[in-house]
């Protein structure tokens, strides 16, 4: 039980340092963390496979939707500016025309099989890469788009960000289907022998240490270099960083960055032996964030760290000792109990809210 | 509205000056539409316009009172979906599960209660437990405001699916047999008489709709709104906050119970997937399509919403027949789903008083401009 804490310590803290970081820079409580844990799973398989599964063809027809819908979108928002007259044949214009003919290209290969001149299969090393650059892309393009216009009211972004969850749920189950899918490991599985005679899953160990370096990574990336120090100088006072030279709008793009990239890189390790890429597995990994974030105090990343350990042990006592049914309700009982006895959080100070 | 709005905005566009609600006749005339709305299923002998119009009803009873209690007094309870389960598993519970016998490994085993209930008696009932559990959050939450409040709604939500899921089977055999997975096999309200159901429902709803109407353009309303606005100044005019705001959480948890009962009864089963988030989502998108803060606009968005979705199916069977091409019907299909998601997040970026409102206050805007200015003088001498 202490082996199977320890490694679901690291996992649960993995989950939770981007969580509290975007909750303590930004302020703002992002129900579409769990996605990006899912989004993970879901593009390292894509991209490091060759294509096992067949796209149906309603996904053809939402992705063209979808792409032509944003370029006409860009283009509007480009002429309202009144920028077309003036500029002819420039990024105003060449950019929605370049997204819309490699989008179609790949929309071709994807869905009429025109014959491919490379075979699309990426080393698992490849597609991790390509996987974690895609979610940080997407994770800055909805801080900007999404996030950004309604920051200042903290419901409407709870509400916008469990919609679009829903929303990326809902689409990956027609992209891929309801189905799980197995997702590519990095070891094949074996026992792997420790001290005192005790063995361990290869693929739970390689997810141990790499959780293990992410989180040293972390650490020193907040407390070393300038713009960790940017970010929690920002997590303290918005208004004093910015006038110190910190630019806030930055700050929040890099907090969402980094807090997507280490929830896709848990996703990557964790979802070969949890489960596999299903459309729900969203759910969890957030209702688990968010409790630890609640116990450990609001943007504390030791808090954090220690909360995920606790909070690990309880419910792996749980399932053990009284019964595995109630393991999910440990972290829902914890954040209602928190947040009505103590809003502050174990490890926070009042009115740090 | 500070003075620098009111300095620089013309005064017809200037919230509050004008009363922008949909007139009495359209209103009258609508409710007779939807009165008149079983004749479709007396001529074509198809029941799924009428279905669709009772779930429109029932969601817009949901819809207006989560309207009450998080756009009227600022509480934005997002655990609505928990007093629509309660009232939705009490029908399941007292219909089906507890008053039926199973047999179970060749052994029959008696009901757990005895008696059945009048339906009645469960609905009424659907909708005092949902206001005692009303009661116990508001209590509970008193403490939280904003987003707080709303996570630890939505916590009980999920904690609630979690129950009816996992726990609820397991508490006995015979509970096993009848709620894993559902509770299925409700019987009919009216004994199969949909236009009779159709009935019911439409009186409920309108009976709600006045309820809400008049407590929201009363005096109490007032003071709701003053709480939203600012809860500390309004409790410095020695106004006891914290009971008014219990009362409308037992008030809101009462009729959504009311609501989830003639969930159960009008689809015949209740299951933790159908009271689970996706339904809190549905109850925001009827919300904000129609427009926070006014009753009318949870009664108007489920509509607006029902037709937008029907004209989308109509439009989606259409193209499918005159191109050939098969995957727009399963495309739309899945749109179904979507939809609702991305209603939320268009409107919400876009459109933050939300569509109807906009609508109404666009052409109000309209109006004026074509009227001419002094007139406008005129309706401001009235007013």
């Amino acid at each position: 039980m202490i082996q199977t804490t320890l490694i679901y310590g690291v996992f649960y803290s993995l989950l939770a340092l981007g969580f509290a970081l975007i909750f303590g820079a930004a302020r703002v409580v992002n129900l579409y963390h769990g996605t990006f844990y899912m989004l993970g799973a879901y593009l390292f398989t894509t991209f490091s496979k060759t294509s096992q599964f067949r796209l149906p063809s309603v996904a053809y027809w939402i992705l063209q939707i979808i792409i032509i819908a944003c370029v006409v979108y860009y283009v509007m928002r480009a002429m309202r500016e009144r920028k077309i007259e003036t500029i002819h044949i420039g990024k105003r214009i060449s950019l929605p025309v370049g997204i819309l003919f490699v989008a179609q290209v790949a929309l071709l290969l994807l869905f009429f099989r025109v014959p491919l001149p490379i075979a699309w299969h990426f080393n698992l090393f490849v597609g991790l890469v390509i996987s974690m650059i895609f979610i940080a892309v997407l994770s800055i393009y909805i801080n900007r788009y999404i996030i950004d216009p309604v920051r200042d009211r903290q419901v409407a972004v709870l509400i916008i960000t469990i919609a679009l969850a829903f929303f990326t749920e809902r689409l990956l189950v027609a992209i891929y289907g309801e189905s799980a899918i197995p997702v590519p490991s990095f070891i094949k599985t074996r026992a792997i022998g420790l001290m005192l005679g005790t063995t361990m899953d290869s693929k739970r160990l390689i997810m141990f240490f790499v959780g293990i370096v992410l989180i040293i990574i972390v650490w020193l990336l907040m407390n070393k270099t300038k713009i960790g120090k940017g970010v929690l100088a920002v997590a303290q006072d918005k208004e004093a960083a910015s006038l110190m030279g910190v630019n806030p709008n930055f700050v929040f793009s890099f907090a969402i960055c980094l807090s997507a990239v280490l929830a896709g890189l848990a996703g990557v390790f964790t979802a070969p032996f949890l489960a596999d890429a299903q459309p729900e597995i969203w759910l969890n990994p957030l209702i688990k964030a968010f409790a630890i974030v609640i116990l450990g105090g609001l943007g504390s990343i030791f808090g954090s760290i220690l909360a995920s350990f606790i909070l690990a042990f309880f419910e792996k006592f749980t399932k053990y000792y009284i019964s595995s049914s109630l393991e999910e309700i440990v972290f829902l009982v914890v954040i209602i109990a928190i947040l009505i006895l103590r809003p502050q959080g174990l490890f926070g100070k009042k009115g740090q809210l | 509205m500070g003075e620098f709005t009111k300095s620089v905005l013309p005064v017809y566009i200037v919230p509050g000056t004008r009363k922008l609600k949909p007139s009495k006749w359209f209103t009258a005339l609508f409710i007779l539409f939807l009165a008149l709305v079983p004749i479709h299923y007396i001529i074509t002998d198809s029941t799924w316009i009428v279905k669709l119009f009772i779930s429109a009803n029932i969601f817009a009873i949901f819809a207006m009172s989560w309207d009450l209690l998080s756009g009227y007094t600022g509480q934005e309870n997002f655990g609505h979906h928990f007093f629509v389960g309660v009232g939705g598993y009490l029908v399941g519970l007292f219909a089906v599960a507890l008053v039926s016998g199973a047999t179970i490994k060749g052994v029959e085993m008696p009901a757990l209660i005895g008696v059945k209930l009048p339906a009645i008696v469960i609905i009424l009932g659907g909708g005092v437990v949902g206001a005692i559990f009303g009661l116990l959050i508001g209590i509970l939450c008193l403490r939280l405001a904003g987003p707080y409040l709303a996570l630890a709604t939505l916590a009980m939500g999920f904690l609630f699916v979690e129950f009816t899921d996992r726990i609820l089977p397991g508490l006995n055999p015979i509970l096993e047999t009848h709620a894993t997975e559902g509770i299925y096999n409700i019987p009919h309200l009216t004994g199969g008489n949909i236009t009779q159901l159709y009935y019911i429902v439409l009186g409920v709803l309108i009976v709600s709709l006045l309820f809400h109407y008049t407590i929201t353009r009363s005096n109490y309303g007032l003071l709701l709104k003053a709480i939203r606005e600012d809860e500390t100044a309004t409790k410095a005019v020695g106004i006891n906050t914290t009971f008014y705001k219990v009362m409308i959480f037992t008030i809101s948890a009462f009729f959504a119970g009311i609501g989830g009962t003639f969930l159960a009864y009008s689809v015949e089963a209740i299951a933790a997937s159908y009271v689970d988030t996706h339904l809190l989502l549905k109850i925001i998108s009827i919300c904000i399509v129609g427009g926070m803060g006014t009753i009318t606009g949870g009664f108007g968005g489920a509509y607006f919403l029902m037709f937008a979705l029907l004209g989308m199916d109509e439009i989606a069977r259409f193209l499918s027949d005159i191109t050939d091409i098969s995957g727009i019907r399963e495309a739309y299909k899945v749109f179904e789903d979507i939809f609702y998601y991305a209603v939320i997040i268009i409107v919400m970026l876009f459109m933050p008083e939300g569509i109807i409102t906009s609508i109404i206050k666009k052409s109000t805007v309209l109006y004026y401009k074509v009227k001419g200015p002094q007139n406008v003088q005129a309706d401001k001498a009235e007013t």
